[in-house]
């Protein structure tokens, strides 16, 4: 979602006032963006799996699921010629889901014990 | 067995569960999928030919205004021979005289063209005026099939070297000639040029392409060329235009250098499914762009004839 959200408004970023709005199309892209899945997926893993805190930061695991994310997206691009929007999106969903699920679950956990 | 197998994967989970490890671990693979992202594109496309059936036009940048009057028929022949089926050319004559050496040989080039049914493009430079374009059209536009407006704008120098020029100037300039070009009404297809330079100011190419046919990407470097399919698909993405790779070349006396990476070029461009890619240059006598009378000319020869319909 935030990927189409982000590649609709690419062209607006890109043309506001250059190159600021490159600079923060790649601030919002690989800063504010990776926080919000890293912080996202923790707290699914916690509520899901009953744990508490992280053992990965949230800059960190975000990136780490944007990139796999993404590298997974340009590597069926380009293999299999397709657009993001509909076809590999509708992979990414349809077929994707678990694996990115059990990608995100490993990239990140919280702990059973309470920190002290 | 399975016994072994679910020890194993316990093990895994067990020792990469441990905090440090886990963070080593998300880092590695973070640098791994940047790697995969910036270079898989490359090898991807250049590794074999992934359309070998699409059609791809070859084209090249002629400087006939070095060579002789008496030498440019001659030479048109030979690109042609060569199986080229564009050539590019700068807006060359003087509008004062109209039986100047200049359009005697701007005369020449074309009735060689003519004759040898070669699309010729031409590039109207940064600093060119309105009265020597229309002249130029009046006299010449017939035989246009590609006009450039502009020559990689983004990175143009404005009253000296190293001062850009700023958005507004881009952007009135590239009006002024579109609309000198289009008050012409030729058949001809409008494109504008861009280097890597545009991914810092992507307005340019954005704003440009709502007026052009497509848009053109130049590549000189080795680096250029290995990151060029992401560029080339970021450009395609923000003017949604086809790209054409307007002008590829490398200029170093190395001949070998020079005709691999040419090849190469040709061969991840073709791969990409672009609908061309026009070299740099022909002939230049003040550097060693030129292909003329080298080993890239007999070897971009060899790869029209395998490659190029």
């Amino acid at each position: 979602m935030i990927q189409v959200v982000l590649d609709n408004q690419k062209s607006a970023f890109m043309s506001y006032m250059p190159p600021i709005g490159f600079i923060l199309l790649q601030v919002v892209t690989y800063g504010i963006q990776p926080l919000l899945i890293g912080v996202l997926n923790i707290l699914i893993i916690n509520t899901l799996y009953k744990t508490k805190g992280w053992q990965v930061g949230f800059w960190l695991n975000g990136i780490f699921l944007l990139l796999a994310f993404s590298t997974t997206n340009v590597l069926l691009q380009i293999t299999l010629n397709l657009p993001f929007i509909p076809e590999i999106a509708a992979i990414d969903i349809i077929l994707l889901s678990f694996p990115f699920g059990c990608v995100a679950r490993f990239s990140n956990g919280g702990w059973k014990k309470p920190i002290c | 067995m399975s016994k072994f197998v679910s020890s194993l994967v316990q093990g895994f989970v067990w020792f990469t569960n441990k905090s440090l490890v886990k963070n080593l671990l998300v880092i590695t693979l973070c640098i791994m999928f940047l790697l995969v992202q910036t270079f898989f594109p490359y090898n991807y496309y250049a590794s074999a030919s992934r359309n070998p059936s699409s059609s791809f036009q070859v084209g090249i940048h002629y400087v006939y205004e070095q060579d002789n009057l008496d030498q440019i028929y001659g030479q048109v022949a030979r690109i042609h021979d060569l199986g080229f089926k564009a050539i590019r050319i700068s807006l060359e004559c003087n509008p004062e005289y109209y039986n100047d050496t200049m359009n005697d040989k701007t005369d020449e080039f074309f009735s060689a063209t003519d004759n040898y049914a070669l699309a010729v493009a031409l590039v109207i430079q940064n600093d060119e005026t309105a009265e020597k374009v229309n002249y130029y059209l009046d006299r010449w536009g017939s035989h246009l099939k590609y006009v450039q407006v502009m020559n990689e704008p983004e990175s143009a120098s404005s009253w000296d070297v190293g001062a850009l020029f700023t958005d507004d100037e881009i952007i009135s300039k590239f009006n002024l000639m579109y609309s000198t070009v289009e008050s012409h009404r030729l058949p001809a297809q409008l494109y504008t040029n861009f280097g890597i330079g545009y991914i810092l100011r992507s307005n340019v190419p954005i704003e440009a392409s709502k007026k052009l046919d497509f848009v053109g990407f130049d590549v000189f470097m080795d680096s250029f060329l290995v990151l060029s399919p992401n560029f080339i698909q970021n450009l395609h993405k923000i003017t949604n235009r086809d790209v054409v790779i307007t002008e590829f070349g490398m200029s170093t006396s190395n001949g070998a250098a020079q005709s691999n990476f040419l090849i190469k070029g040709l061969n991840l461009f073709k791969s990409m499914g672009l609908k061309g890619c026009w070299l740099v240059y022909w002939n230049s006598a003040y550097d060693n762009y030129g292909i003329r009378d080298r080993l890239a000319e007999k070897a971009v020869g060899d790869w029209i004839a395998k490659n190029a319909n």
